[in-house]
């Protein structure tokens, strides 16, 4: 139950949106990540924006060999759409990989990529947290995961945004009557910084004839509603780039460079891939994961589900 | 017997309205003037109350009432539905100012609506000493932690129960082989699709609730006791209910309730959050076990020793009753026999009735290791548990309790059937894991009770009244069918009512896999009590000698001919001088609980590159006497399996050991199986029949869910290689996947 009182408002253009922005205030698309937070005391916003009779945000179209999403676009709706492209298959499962049907039924893609990080001690009631300390995100100074630490270790789970990142995707911008286009790593390193009030209106994945493999895997503890334990996406292009990214073990996805150019090695000469890819793999995807404790999965079951990446490797045709 | 009623797939009774949206469960109901409930609750799992201040909450409009420890001070009781027992110990409190696990109740607040409660639980001012936590039975049995219970039991340790038979010390000496472990298992919670709920409403001397109740007649005691009233004065109706699982075998927040209702003189509704339903209802017990098995080369186990702690949470409730039962469930029949179950408080969450109540814990380490024998002597498992299987006619060891039928070798023979077809169908090799299990039909120490009531009506249509409350499991569907069976009459003619305290006779409480043979045989004896009469009052109508009125297949015959039950029905309603009311009763009180069994098989298969284990099928076969609805039976071996695949794959309640704090507190961070999770089920109820059973029928309400983790942790002991100790799979390092979240 929400029992925080809240002005909603639904305006019909970018421009009106940026204009009601505050720092009291919060846009919400679907809702799948905000009401919750919403309902357990974690938001106090004053108003919340919702972006759904803002025209333009919600189609996807090809635009000089570009793949362009729009923010508010469905994720049931891009999980039809990429039925349709083999070479975009693995973006198709990273998709179908969030949560359930009903919540890909209502859940945008913008709203994917801008989920809070989540965390044990922090989505839960108010109730719940009177019991503990503050932490950082919480107005307290403690990270009750890690209390060494001087910051949140709270993890990103988004499924879509290895696969995006792995297809080097870009997002567009709008803020101060402005539209920029930004590396979509930009945005992911500080989302509130980079946006600064601004609303994410488009996913960009760049010339999509010349991927030539998408390739995403996910582990979670089930198959449905789940945030993955761990996710992996992988991509070969034409032009013999191959990009590599681990998700939901760290707070930011990230890149596993050297498995990443080994394999790219590999793949020019045309040869098999050598077991050792996978070892190189494992080590490099321990060396950069950060995991923390998950409902029913401790660091060290998520250190396991890592498998992922060299499952995402072993889908590579 | 007539095949389209019993044993047919015939739809639930109340199936249609559950659909439809038109079904009442007891949120949808609202007496006129209604309040709402809530309790304020312990947010530490051990802590004192200093001081309570409900002066903000008090000046808020809308809030009508408060009540804090102090106001009911002297009550003590214990919650549990089961029928009086030495064994419960009285340790709750409606409201304590000594908070013993995370969720306790501290204060409860009527207010006019649902938001108001929420916001007046923010604003009581509570100043709390926070004391140090036992959150585990190794930490509530050090030495330096003192008792949860002083004035009940001096260590935390609080009762034994024990079982013997032969000399185990003995026998374990004499064996070939002796195997042993050490064996975890989690707490978990049922996680009914419906919170739980309840209306209560106090009125003058009486009480009026309606509530999710599983043993409305227990729960009326337990409050006229509270109360001080007679148990004429407390009403309980149970609506529909969205499941239990025993998890409401016991009152929950129907004491605040009432209370609520007595200060404002108005009916008050508590429904539960899913966050309280996680940490303040009850779940099953996690247990901590130290078993041997002891067996000749030959294969025959000789003598198995059983040790086992159980963590019952801050209080008592069920905690030794469910250890007498599990006890009391090994259907291999050993010479030497010992078992010792300990009931050791902790801070925390309280453990209650949860379906199989101490079963699963024990099958799954017996079953494991039965499986590590069957490997060292190069058996098969399947045939290494059937050469040690109980026979008819043996007892089961460790009580007097009679084997009155059993028909393992079909169950074998029709899982073996299954496995072939399996194994046809998969490309990739696979591990079998097979456990066996046995339960009882209602509570093995034969408390089990229950009584019927039938109405005639003039068209021969009849009212079928029950104590039996229908939880989601299909009884009064059952009940409805062995009536209509019993009396000769079509199933539409049968219209039950059933678990209303003022209105429907006694019936020990839906629980033990009671309904279908307590119930069932009580239904027989009503309706079998309604012929009788309805004979005699047809016999005086007619002038005839009740002697000359025979009775088979749905119609008397008299000397001058044959009269069918409906025509009986006018004859004796209005049939002049002589007509009347006729009435049929019955009350059965049970003098066995006959053993139902069950085979399970799991098959996993393992990824060699990775290690991830998938869980492609699931088969299971069952004993569960003559079938009186093939749909529930169905229903209850394919819901047991999945509740069972939860359990031993990645279901577990977590607290965190730093703060003390539950973190699985909703269905998103507590992880029970979605539709993706569950492999491919195959499942059979084989011929069988049963003398003591109502038409030969015995249970099936909590076998089915008994094997199926041991089943699954066998299966992957075998396909890893590598020993299994605890539950669930997840928590361990073994990641697993079902076929249908692979075949993606």
């Amino acid at each position: 139950m929400i029992t925080h009182s809240f002005d909603y408002t639904c305006p019909s253009s970018l421009e009106q949106a940026c204009a009601l922005k505050s720092e009291d205030s919060v846009y919400i698309a679907g809702g799948t990540d905000i009401v919750p937070a919403l309902k357990y005391g974690l938001l106090f916003p004053k108003l919340v924006i919702s972006l759904q009779n803002v025209p333009g945000l919600a189609s996807i179209t090809i635009e000089g060999g570009n793949l362009v999403i729009g923010a508010m676009v469905g994720l049931e709706k891009l999980a039809r759409y990429t039925e349709h492209f083999p070479n975009l298959s693995g973006l198709n499962h990273a998709v179908r990989a969030v949560a359930s049907p009903q919540i890909r039924h209502i859940g945008t893609v913008g709203g994917n990529l801008l989920q809070e990080a989540r965390c044990i001690f922090y989505n839960q009631t108010t109730a719940w947290r009177r019991g503990i300390e503050p932490c950082h995100k919480t107005g307290g100074s403690v990270c009750h995961q890690a209390p060494a630490k001087p910051q949140c270790v709270a993890l990103y789970h988004s499924d879509l945004a290895p696969a995006f990142l792995a297809a080097d995707c870009l997002v567009q911008i709008y803020r101060d009557g402005n539209e920029q286009q930004l590396p979509l790593e930009t945005l992911l390193a500080a989302p509130s910084r980079v946006l600064g009030g601004g609303v994410l209106t488009h996913i960009v994945l760049p010339d999509v004839e010349n991927l030539r493999q998408l390739h995403f895997r996910k582990h979670a503890v089930r198959g449905a509603i789940d945030f993955p334990l761990a996710n992996a996406a992988l991509t070969v292009r034409a032009c013999g780039t191959v990009r590599l990214i681990m998700g939901a073990m760290t707070p930011k996805p990230v890149t596993l460079e050297q498995t990443q150019s080994e394999l790219a090695d590999s793949l020019k000469e045309e040869m098999p891939l050598a077991a050792q890819i996978y070892q190189t793999a494992a080590a490099e995807a321990k060396k950069k994961a950060r995991p923390i404790r998950e409902a029913t999965a401790s660091p060290a079951v998520k250190q396991q589900a890592m498998v992922v990446v060299q499952e995402v490797i072993r889908d590579l045709l | 017997m007539d095949k389209s009623i019993i044993g047919a797939n015939i739809p639930r009774l109340e199936s249609r309205e559950k659909v439809d949206g038109s079904g009442r469960y007891t949120d949808d109901f609202s007496p006129a003037g209604m309040l709402y409930g809530a309790v304020l609750r312990s947010p530490y799992p051990h802590a004192r109350v200093k001081k309570i201040d409900a002066a903000q909450v008090l000046a808020m409009p809308g809030v009508m009432a408060v009540i804090l420890p102090q106001d009911v001070a002297g009550i003590r009781y214990n919650s549990s539905g089961n029928p009086p027992s030495d064994l419960l110990v009285d340790d709750e409190h409606i409201l304590t100012d000594h908070p013993l696990y995370e969720g306790d109740a501290i204060a409860a607040v009527a207010a006019q609506t649902p938001r108001l409660c929420k916001e007046a639980l923010g604003r009581f001012a509570v100043e709390y000493e926070v004391l140090p936590a036992a959150l585990s039975v190794e930490a509530a049995l050090d030495p330096s932690t003192p008792p949860l219970h002083p004035d009940i039991a001096k260590s935390n340790d609080f009762q034994l129960l024990a079982f013997d038979q032969g000399d185990v010390e003995t026998g374990l000496a004499a064996c070939d082989i002796v195997l042993e472990g050490e064996f975890a298992t989690p707490a978990v919670h049922p996680l009914p699709m419906e919170p739980t709920s309840c209306i209560c409403e106090w009125r003058g001397n009486t009480i009026n609730i309606y509530a999710t109740s599983q043993t409305p007649f227990q729960e009326r005691r337990i409050l006229a006791g509270m109360f001080g009233l007679p148990e004429s004065a407390v009403r309980i109706v149970k609506p529909l209910m969205g499941g239990g699982f025993g998890a409401r075998q016991q009152l929950h927040y129907q004491p605040q309730g009432c209370l609520l209702s007595k200060k404002t003189g108005r009916p008050v509704k508590m429904l539960l959050t899913r966050e309280e339903e996680m940490m303040a209802t009850t779940t099953r017990h996690a247990a901590k076990m130290r078993v041997k098995l002891g067996a000749m080369l030959d294969g025959k186990i000789s003598a198995m020793d059983i040790e086992v702690w159980h963590d019952t949470g801050a209080y008592c409730t069920h905690g030794p009753i469910v250890l007498s039962a599990q006890g009391k469930k090994v259907q291999y029949g050993v010479d030497h026999y010992r078992y010792r179950g300990h009931c050791v408080y902790t801070n925390n969450v309280t453990a209650g009735a949860m379906r199989g109540y101490g079963n699963p814990q024990v099958t799954f380490a017996r079953e494991m290791l039965i499986d590590r024998l069957a490997r060292k002597l190069g058996r098969d498992p399947l045939e290494l548990r059937l050469q040690n299987h109980l026979a008819r006619g043996d007892t089961i060891p460790g009580t007097q309790t009679l084997v009155s039928s059993v028909a393992i070798q079909t169950c074998v023979d029709e899982a073996e059937r299954i496995r072939k077809e399996v194994d046809a169908k998969r490309a990739q090799p696979g591990e079998w894991g097979v456990a066996f299990c046995m339960h009882t039909s209602g509570p093995s120490n034969k408390s089990g009770m229950s009584s019927a009531s039938i109405y005639l009506n003039r068209d021969g249509s009849v009212q079928l009244n029950l104590g039996t409350a229908d939880i989601g499991q299909g009884s009064e569907t059952a009940m409805a069918q062995v009536a209509a069976e019993v009396l000769g009459i079509k199933l539409e003619c049968v219209n039950v009512h059933a678990a209303d305290t003022a209105s429907t006779p006694y019936d020990t409480g839906t629980f033990a896999s009671s309904q279908m043979f307590v119930g069932g045989n009580a239904v027989v004896l009503a309706a079998k009590s309604m012929i009788k009469n309805l004979a005699t009052a047809l016999a005086d109508v007619r002038g005839v000698s009740a002697a000359q009125v025979g009775f088979a297949g749905g119609v008397f015959s008299l000397p001058d001919g044959q009269c069918s039950f409906a025509d009986a029905a006018e004859q004796v309603l209005y049939g002049g001088d002589n007509s009347r009311v006729v009435f049929g009763e019955g009350s059965y009180k049970a003098v066995e609980a006959p053993p139902v069994f069950a085979v399970c098989l799991v098959r996993t298969q393992r990824d060699m590159l990775t290690g991830v284990l998938t869980i492609t099928d699931a088969i299971q076969t069952v004993d569960a006497g003559n079938v009186i609805n093939k749909n529930i039976v169905r229903g209850q071996i394919e819901g047991g399996m999945a509740q069972g695949l939860g359990y031993g794959w990645m279901e577990q309640l977590e607290t965190d050991r730093r703060t003390g704090k539950h973190i699985t507190s909703d269905a998103l961070l507590y992880k029970i199986p979605t539709a993706q999770d569950i492999p491919s089920l195959y499942s059979a109820a084989v011929d069988s029949y049963d003398e003591f059973g109502p038409l030969g029928a015995k249970s099936i309400g909590e076998l089915t869910l008994v094997p199926v983790a041991a089943a699954l942790a066998i299966s992957a002991e075998r396909s890893c290689g590598k020993e299994i100790f605890s539950l669930p799979l997840s928590k361990g390092l073994l990641l697993t996947r079902a076929a249908k979240e692979v075949a993606q």
